[in-house]
């Protein structure tokens, strides 16, 4: 049973965690920090600074779902990426977190280079926005409106044409 | 815990904000006008509105860190927006998942810092056409919010139109251009044809603007009138133009553009010195051309040898024409004198996409032309790089002897057959022949053999626009399509039309395509009689379905599972698309697609052992109603990606 390799990170708030090297290299950016390592050296914990604990396990929690993926293939990547509006059952439920951890999970997705992963958090905020209104959109996100009502009248009038689509 | 995270989210500003995203282009130099019309009233400070629109303006990405930085860090800690807080590249990755206007509108009324960040965006295209007097009112409010006010009194006092602003703020500057004008950067221009009585209007409305949005990159119009083609002239960015009939005196003015990289002249008699003159300022720019003619210009090139040869780099190159990438050509008929030419524009072999529309006269000339060029070039060290061809084929029927339509069917396959580079191959409409005719001839073995040549075939479509009244489709054989997947290792997208009563073996032949992901059939023929068939076409689905499902092997003990043994997805069969699983993910939640049917299952195997479910998706894609001329943005989407 022990024939999967395991390789230990450390987060940025000094938790080493455990994990089997290919869910690891879901990450592009660890799969090919191990590539250029050494063999021997793959044995010690790989520092991750930018990523804290809690993070970290979520992320890797996804890695280890999404572990048998196959890799996106480059040519048609962003277009088929792009069509697809959908997000999977598993990462819906994954993404129901709070505003912080789903906004710090984007964050460690973008920094260890895991497109699907931040593919998803993207998609999970861009339909926090779709169809609400501006003041429902200031609440979503505790947006503060500065503006005075009457730019707020100009605004909406400049904007009309964009509305009727 | 919301200290700790906070903390980490505002580094994560300083470190990656003020990192520039290439997002969009700055644009140029132009002094911005401090525009009190358009731009929302500064705030009570007057000091910050300097520094704010400069942050603004050069890059959308970067305000994200610069310019607004002390009332964002005000706002980080009081209101604790973390949508802020994301780097500027991020947000543009959130943004990419929401495309319509309404929704960049209502996210730019939020605040004046999404404001700043979303006008750009919503104002990046403007897109209009009048197929109606009904739509004039709607190109109104389309267009006015890029006029001065002196403009928009103006067009009024030009015509009073529905949809026109009623009073104009008075304490406003009339002739300043408003912010977002500066903003467009594509402009699609459709049919204008309200009434005769209306059309003025229309033109005026679109002439106006054009005098002000000078930072387009793409320009595609459907008309064009003389002071359009001067503003369009005037434009110091623009990379790509789309002309569809233009007037040949309109054009005279746009003889002076440089280093266009795509460009299309679409239709009718097309000033040729004109399009000339534009290729000879863009040899070196020039990635896309695309010149469809009426079928009777002769040639877009009359005077290239001599002009090339007139210029000491041009005369110094192979092929006046060094990036060209992609070469659509139709409506002109071929004489040795053109082919000459357009072999000295152009490296057929170098390009990656050749598009071969309706050709007239002599084009069995050009066609071996071509052929002698694949077949020296096949054995020379440049090699060949083209991988996408498109060949239009049906033009070998109308007003030829079958002689001449033999000869251009052999010239065709024989360019075909020449080389073996093609990743992506469309012949389109091959013979349609007359309903008199009661064998079905099938597709012949000389163009089955060419096709067969690229092994490395990704995509191959055999494809149909209809069927002509009075003609029936050489619809494939089992045989055909076998001989296809079976040389086709590679192929993950097919479209042909299959005849419908060996679909049982055909979806057999088509079960041995490991690499298949989609499959389009069309037409058939029961689509075709009358009275037609209940369902039409889920007899082509089950066929198919039930070829992959019969092949499957591992019999043995667990679920089956459609994805552990093929990669197809989707069936389409005229006008109906199908996607095939063994399991379909739920959309998300309140976004439940209309138009999708309920799954339903095939079960195959004596045993039934094994199954899939299927279910009909053709309800989920927005019914095109495309009326008359009505702008696609398949063009402008293409050329966006490439400038």
């Amino acid at each position: 049973m022990s024939a999967v390799p395991k390789i230990q990170l450390t987060s940025s708030d000094g938790a080493v965690i455990e994990v089997d090297r290919p869910v690891a290299e879901r990450s592009v950016l660890i799969k090919h920090l191990l590539e250029d390592l050494p063999e021997e050296s793959t044995t010690e914990a790989i520092p991750v600074p930018n990523v804290n604990e809690a993070v970290l396990r979520k992320v890797l929690e996804w890695c280890e779902q999404h572990k048998k993926d196959p890799p996106p293939s480059n040519d048609e990547d962003s277009e088929s990426r792009k069509k697809c509006t959908d997000i999977d059952e598993w990462d819906q439920k994954f993404m129901q977190v709070d505003q912080e951890m789903l906004f710090e999970i984007i964050l460690a997705a973008n920094y260890l280079d895991i497109k699907a992963l931040l593919d998803v958090g993207c998609k999970t905020v861009a339909n926090m926005i779709k169809g609400k209104t501006p003041e429902e959109i200031r609440k979503t996100f505790n947006i503060q409106n500065d503006f005075t009502p009457e730019e707020e009248d100009q605004i909406r009038r400049e904007n009309e044409w964009a509305e009727d689509r | 815990m919301s200290l700790r995270r906070s903390t980490r989210l505002q580094n994560q500003v300083t470190q990656d904000g003020p990192e520039p995203v290439e997002v969009q282009r700055p644009p140029p130099v132009e002094v911005v006008r401090n525009n009190k019309k358009r731009k929302a009233p500064a705030p009570p400070a007057e000091g910050s509105t300097g520094p704010k629109k400069k942050a603004t303006k050069p890059a959308i990405g970067n305000t994200l860190g610069k310019g607004i930085k002390p009332p964002s860090q005000a706002q980080f800690s009081s209101s604790n927006d973390l949508l802020s807080s994301l780097p500027a590249e991020i947000l543009f990755l959130i943004l990419d998942n929401i495309k319509d206007p309404s929704t960049i509108g209502k996210l730019g009324r939020t605040c004046k810092r999404y404001y700043s960040l979303m006008m750009p965006l919503l104002h990046k295209r403007v897109a209009v056409a009048v197929m109606f007097h009904a739509h004039i009112s709607k190109l109104i409010r389309a267009l006015e919010p890029h006029l001065t006010i002196a403009q928009k009194r103006q067009l009024k006092k030009e015509g009073n139109y529905k949809g026109q602003q009623e009073r104009y703020p008075s304490h406003l500057d009339a002739n300043a251009k408003p912010a977002s004008a500066s903003h467009v950067r594509e402009m699609v221009v459709g049919v204008a044809d309200p009434g005769r009585k209306h059309q003025y209007i229309v033109h005026r409305y679109v002439e106006e603007v054009f005098k002000n949005v000078n930072n387009l990159e793409i320009v595609e119009v459907y008309f064009l009138t003389k002071s359009m083609g001067q503003s369009i002239a005037s434009l110091k960015n623009i990379q790509a133009l789309r002309l569809h009939e233009p007037e040949i005196e309109a054009m005279t003015p746009l003889a002076k553009i440089k280093n266009l990289k795509h460009l299309s002249v679409e239709n009718s008699s097309f000033n040729n010195n004109i399009v000339q003159s534009i290729l000879l300022n863009s040899t070196s720019t020039l990635r896309s051309l695309v010149v469809k003619g009426n079928g009777y210009a002769i040639s877009f090139l009359q005077d290239w040898e001599k002009k090339v040869s007139a210029d000491d780099a041009l005369a110094k190159r192979e092929y006046s024409l060094t990036v060209l990438k992609s070469f659509t050509l139709s409506g002109v008929s071929f004489d040795a004198t053109f082919i000459t030419s357009l072999q000295r524009a152009i490296d057929y072999m170098g390009l990656c996409e050749l598009t071969l529309g309706h050709l007239s006269d002599g084009k069995h000339l050009f066609f071996q032309h071509l052929t002698n060029l694949a077949t020296s070039s096949h054995n020379s060290a440049t090699g060949i790089s083209l991988r996408s061809l498109c060949l239009e084929m049906s033009d070998d029927r109308y007003g030829e002897t079958p002689e001449h339509i033999q000869t251009n069917f052999e010239a065709k396959c024989r360019f075909i057959s020449a080389f073996d580079t093609l990743t992506t191959l469309e012949v389109k409409d091959y013979n349609q022949y007359p309903n008199t005719i009661t064998t079905n001839p099938g597709l012949p073995d000389t163009l089955l053999q060419a096709i067969l040549k690229h092994q490395n075939l990704r995509s191959l479509k055999i494809s149909y626009q209809g069927m002509v009244s009075g003609c029936k489709i050489p619809y494939l054989s089992a045989t055909t399509v076998a001989a296809i997947i079976d040389n086709l290792p590679q192929l993950q997208d097919l479209e042909f039309a299959p005849e419908e009563a060996e679909i049982n073996e055909i979806g057999e032949a088509l079960s041995r395509g490991t690499n298949l992901t989609s499959i389009t059939c069309f037409p058939h023929d029961s689509w075709a009689r009358h009275p037609q068939p209940d369902e039409p076409g889920r007899n082509i689905l089950l066929g198919i379905v039930n070829g992959f499902l019969s092949r499957a092997d591992g019999s043995g003990s667990g679920k089956f599972i459609w994805e552990d043994h093929f990669k197809l997805q989707r069936v389409s069969v005229t006008y109906k698309v199908w996607e095939v699983a063994s399991k379909f993910g739920k959309p998300e939640k309140g976004t439940k697609k209309k138009g999708m049917k309920k799954a339903e299952k095939i079960k195959s195997g004596g045993d039934g052992t094994r199954e899939v479910l299927y279910r009909d998706i053709s309800g989920t894609f927005p019914i095109r109603i495309h009326v008359g001329y009505d702008p696609d943005f398949a063009w402008v989407e293409k050329v966006a990606n490439d400038i």
